[in-house]
């Protein structure tokens, strides 16, 4: 998209949605509440060695994140619901394809910006 | 705008619309030309947009934005499926897509690339691709008129 | 079930249904706006919101319950000349019966999609489809399920 078409869109507009894998504790609750199913969230729990010899427990690490762009209606309740702001959106409107399947962004596709992206 | 007469009475399958009702504009010669649009780039590509639903009125935007000029095209390589495809629709969806045999086929928002919000509804398609080849998809729900723009450019190139 | 008539609202048996109608009707709410259903589980509730054409800020609704399944409903039309097609989608939707006139399906061509917005009538494409939130259970998860959704119940 050019430069001068971009700058036709409101500041404001759901563009696509990106996630900071730092952030992300796969808690499961965007998973859980988007209305339309289109995010899918692939996690193992890892032992956590705890010094003080208190009962074992357990951690969730995330292993890929998809949104399927395909199905998702940009309402936002995935960026809002998040306890840890992992999700957010990006300017970013322009990203068709030939294929169906290349519409499902993982985790690499869903890295945030840099700070001199949108 | 094509197809206005859709939302007059759903009652009607396509057998019953009569001719003078279809974009297809028989009245001007030589030969049938459809009430479609071009790229204001000068680029050249002719595109008909079928208006199912709420995503065509980002292809009606990209005309107020001037991205798209009204033309008669005699055989568009594009044809724009914008909006959810019902069960009730899906004869008159794919008389249209019989009668431009050489156009790419380009999915206009999430219900033209999967059903959408809609996936889920008895009622519904879940995606142009249920009923011929897609070449382009694009998502958004709606995209932005310059996401089309952008596409049918792409798709266009040789 | 006895008639409660307030300012805004009436709540009649269905054999009330037109004589609240037409009161409304003659006391100047001259327009209907929408008649439609609602699926409370053990009945499914009618309403019909009324409205003035010259005075559109005023509005009533007029409410009964019908039965779920084998559902009957008067006809409003010799009241309402406009109700024909929310009584013909009410019907389609909640597989309500309406007492006479012509009544055809508006929007379900199919016969098997009538009643598609009871409560009961779950989404086939929902049950089919693995919850994605389901794969990430674990050994320290809360479980949870999806709203609308009862996998391994079907609509036969």
């Amino acid at each position: 998209m050019s430069e001068h078409h971009h700058q036709l869109i409101a500041g404001n507009s759901h563009g696509v949605i990106a996630l900071d894998p730092a952030a992300c504790t796969s808690c499961l609750i965007c998973v859980r509440e988007c209305p339309t199913w289109c995010i899918e969230l692939d996690c193992h729990e890892e032992p956590v060695a705890e010094a003080s010899g208190r009962r074992p427990k357990v951690s969730n690490v995330l292993d890929d994140f998809r949104i399927d762009f395909g199905l998702c209606m940009y309402c936002g309740i995935c960026i809002e619901v998040c306890p840890f702001d992992a999700l957010s959106w990006r300017q970013q409107f322009d990203y068709p394809s030939d294929q169906r399947q290349a519409l499902v962004h993982d985790v690499l596709r869903l890295k945030p910006p840099a700070d001199n992206q949108r | 705008m094509a197809f206005p007469h859709i939302w007059r009475d759903l009652r009607l399958t396509a057998s019953q619309y009569p001719d003078s009702m279809t974009p297809l504009d028989r009245s001007t010669g030589p030969g049938p030309r459809w009430a479609g649009y071009r790229l204001a780039d000068g680029v050249g590509i002719g595109l008909v947009n079928l208006e199912l639903a709420c995503c065509s009125l980002e292809v009606a935007s990209a005309i107020t934005l001037g991205l798209l000029v009204p033309s008669h095209e005699p055989s568009p390589s594009v044809l724009v499926i914008s909006g959810t495809i019902t069960g009730a629709l899906v004869p008159t969806v794919s008389e249209v897509i019989a009668a431009l045999p050489d156009a790419k086929v380009l999915a206009f928002g999430a219900c033209a690339c999967s059903g959408g919000p809609y996936w889920d509804a008895p009622t519904v398609i879940p995606g142009v691709n249920q009923l011929t080849t897609v070449s382009m998809y694009v998502p958004g729900c709606p995209p932005r008129p310059q996401a089309l723009v952008s596409a049918i450019s792409e798709l266009a190139r040789p | 079930m006895t008639a409660h008539i307030g300012r805004d609202e009436a709540l009649v048996a269905t054999d009330q249904w037109l004589r609240a109608l037409r009161q409304f009707h003659d006391d100047g709410l001259d327009m209907l706006d929408f008649l439609t259903g609602v699926d409370r589980g053990e009945h499914i509730e009618i309403v019909a919101r009324l409205t003035s054409s010259s005075q559109p800020s005023t509005s009533c609704f007029a409410r009964t319950t019908v039965p779920v399944g084998g559902g009957v409903l008067p006809c409003a039309c010799d009241i309402y000349p406009g109700a024909a097609w929310h009584e013909r989608e009410t019907s389609e939707m909640f597989a309500i019966t309406i007492a006479s006139g012509e009544h055809p399906p508006l929007l379900l061509h199919d016969q098997g999609q009538r009643g598609a917005l009871l409560k009961a009538r779950l989404l086939q494409r929902r049950n089919e489809r693995p919850w994605p939130a389901d794969a990430g259970q674990g050994s320290n998860r809360r479980t949870s399920r999806p709203l609308g959704v009862a996998p391994g119940v079907t609509n036969e």
